[in-house]
């Protein structure tokens, strides 16, 4: 990795500004062992106080990061500084805000991401390979079964449990791709047309 | 011109034309007794059985015993009558094992004064390594931090650094990248070497001292950009890897991870973390068989890890070679 910016809080946690949620979590957890106080890995390269402050920063970076409306606030302050992207597309600002965490997508996606009145399956799948993650990983992460989230993105309404329930998995499957819950579950075509 | 020099001109044009010659790993660790010669006489019996021309150098100087972790006895030609001058082409003291595709410069019967290899000596040996015939060429390093040692690790393209969950280990591998590290901003240039000091002099502005590896490089990346990208160039080209050995407990399983980590902040630099290897007493028992233990013990855990390990690597030099 190369340090050619001053310290941001992805840093801090070692990860990069497109990370999902469940790499931000799991970087916090592996940080929170590293640096603990008894941590035979650290005490020999960082004194006490340098150790203190590691704590500090990773506790502070962590609550910025793990809050989605902060770290949208947060990348936007970035980008303002570091970041010289002209060829982003005129959006809306009120329009980012409720798109979760995405910094580093191309424009194709980030664009139709941004002006989707609507989230179908095909779309959802398409972001959330896009940003790497596996289906499996989202399945043990929120403990939804993964038979559940395949029917999601394939639109298989047979596979579908109640429109209660496929609303929650919605939200939580939506907030794992780094997208907003409310949002996505408001606008999946097969959901409404249960509830129609 | 002499006929050295003649030679010597034959290395550099060897070197210029197969840029894809030998991989070369390097075993090495801050401490002695955490299972160099064992992780790398286990690498390189894995590495043959994917089929590949494996030669394992011996290059703990003084202190060798490579071949016994090979359950070899005596073997018959060693380093020494190379560095003497007694044979000529590195590759003529190579000893070949019986059933295996590998081959073994040992250092069992070297001179007594192996130790104090001298400059010349050892410019000998590093050029000629990548001469030896051999799709993997593994070299077994002494512990500790010594130039010989820095300088065998850095020709490697992969260092391996072998850890055992013991504070006094885990600081000496620490003192061990910070030395590996800093011989190779060594390799700089003479006015990026100037400036290196340059920045390390200067008071630094908020009150906090360079302290750190990766804090520098931030610095020279503000002041120098074009010189810092040179040294990050230098610091990158060797992958670093890390296995913590003789593990006991539970617990000592996230040492690892963690000192990747911390590595990653202090050194600005990612060290892959390969896995770890549980304590087994069999390695002694292979040991006194002499037969190496992957062939004594394929079934234990260690021999599984060390397997999973290679194919790991050998992917990713797969994947290197694609792109």
């Amino acid at each position: 990795m190369s340090r050619e910016a001053p310290l941001n809080y992805y840093d801090i946690l070692e990860i990069t500004p497109d990370a999902s949620m469940m790499d931000i979590i799991n970087a916090y957890r592996q940080a929170k062992l590293a640096y603990r106080t008894d941590s035979l890995a650290a005490y020999s390269l960082f004194d006490d106080k340098e150790l203190e402050q590691i704590r500090h920063e990773i506790e502070e970076a962590y609550r910025t990061l793990s809050s989605p409306e902060k770290r949208q606030a947060y990348d936007a302050t970035l980008s303002d500084v570091s970041r010289p992207d002209n060829a982003r597309p005129t959006i809306p600002s009120a329009e980012i805000l409720t798109l979760g965490d995405d910094v580093k997508t191309p424009a194709g996606i980030r664009y139709r991401m941004a002006v989707a009145t609507e989230f179908p399956g095909a779309l959802l799948k398409e972001i959330r390979e896009f940003k790497g993650i596996d289906l499996a990983d989202i399945a043990v992460h929120t403990k939804i079964s993964r038979q559940y989230l395949q029917a999601i993105e394939e639109e298989d309404s047979k596979h579908f449990p109640e429109p209660v329930y496929l609303r929650g998995y919605l939200k939580q499957y939506a907030v794992e791709i780094g997208l907003d819950g409310e949002r996505v579950a408001n606008h999946y075509p097969p959901l409404q047309a249960m509830i129609a | 011109m002499s006929v050295v020099q003649l030679s010597q001109l034959d290395n550099i044009a060897d070197a210029a034309l197969s840029p894809s010659g030998p991989h070369i790993w390097a075993v090495a660790s801050g401490k002695g007794g955490v299972g160099k010669s064992f992780i790398s006489s286990s690498l390189g019996l894995a590495l043959s059985r994917h089929g590949k021309r494996v030669v394992m150098v011996d290059l703990d100087l003084g202190g060798a015993n490579l071949h016994t972790c090979l359950g070899l006895l005596n073997p018959e030609r060693t380093l020494s009558d190379y560095v003497s001058g007694k044979y000529t082409n590195i590759n003529d003291i190579v000893v070949e094992m019986d059933d295996a595709n590998i081959g073994i410069i040992s250092g069992a019967a070297d001179g007594l004064d192996i130790a104090n290899l001298k400059h010349f000596q050892k410019l000998k040996i590093l050029r000629n390594l990548k001469r030896i015939k051999a799709d993997y060429i593994i070299l077994d390093l002494g512990a500790g931090t010594s130039f010989n040692t820095l300088d065998f690790f850095n020709e490697a393209e992969r260092g391996i650094i072998s850890v055992v969950p013991d504070p006094t280990s885990i600081e000496n591998t620490y003192r061990f990248l910070k030395c590996v590290m800093t011989r190779k901003l060594r390799e700089a240039p003479r006015q990026t070497r100037k400036l290196m000091s340059q920045v390390l002099t200067l008071r630094h502005s908020e009150s906090r001292k360079i302290r750190t590896l990766a804090c520098f490089m931030t610095t020279m990346h503000q002041l120098h950009p074009k010189h810092a990208r040179l040294m990050q160039g230098e610091l990158e080209k060797q992958q670093l890897h890390l296995i913590v050995n003789m593990v006991q407990e539970p617990v000592d399983t996230d040492l690892g991870p963690s000192m990747a980590t911390t590595c990653q902040k202090y050194f600005g630099l990612r060290i892959n973390y390969l896995g770890h290897l549980n304590h087994d007493k069999q390695v002694i028992s292979a040991l006194r068989q002499r037969r190496p233990f992957l062939t004594a013990f394929p079934q234990s855990r260690a021999a599984i890890h060390i397997e999973h390990m290679v194919a790991a690597l050998l992917d990713r030099d797969h994947q290197n070679n694609l792109s």
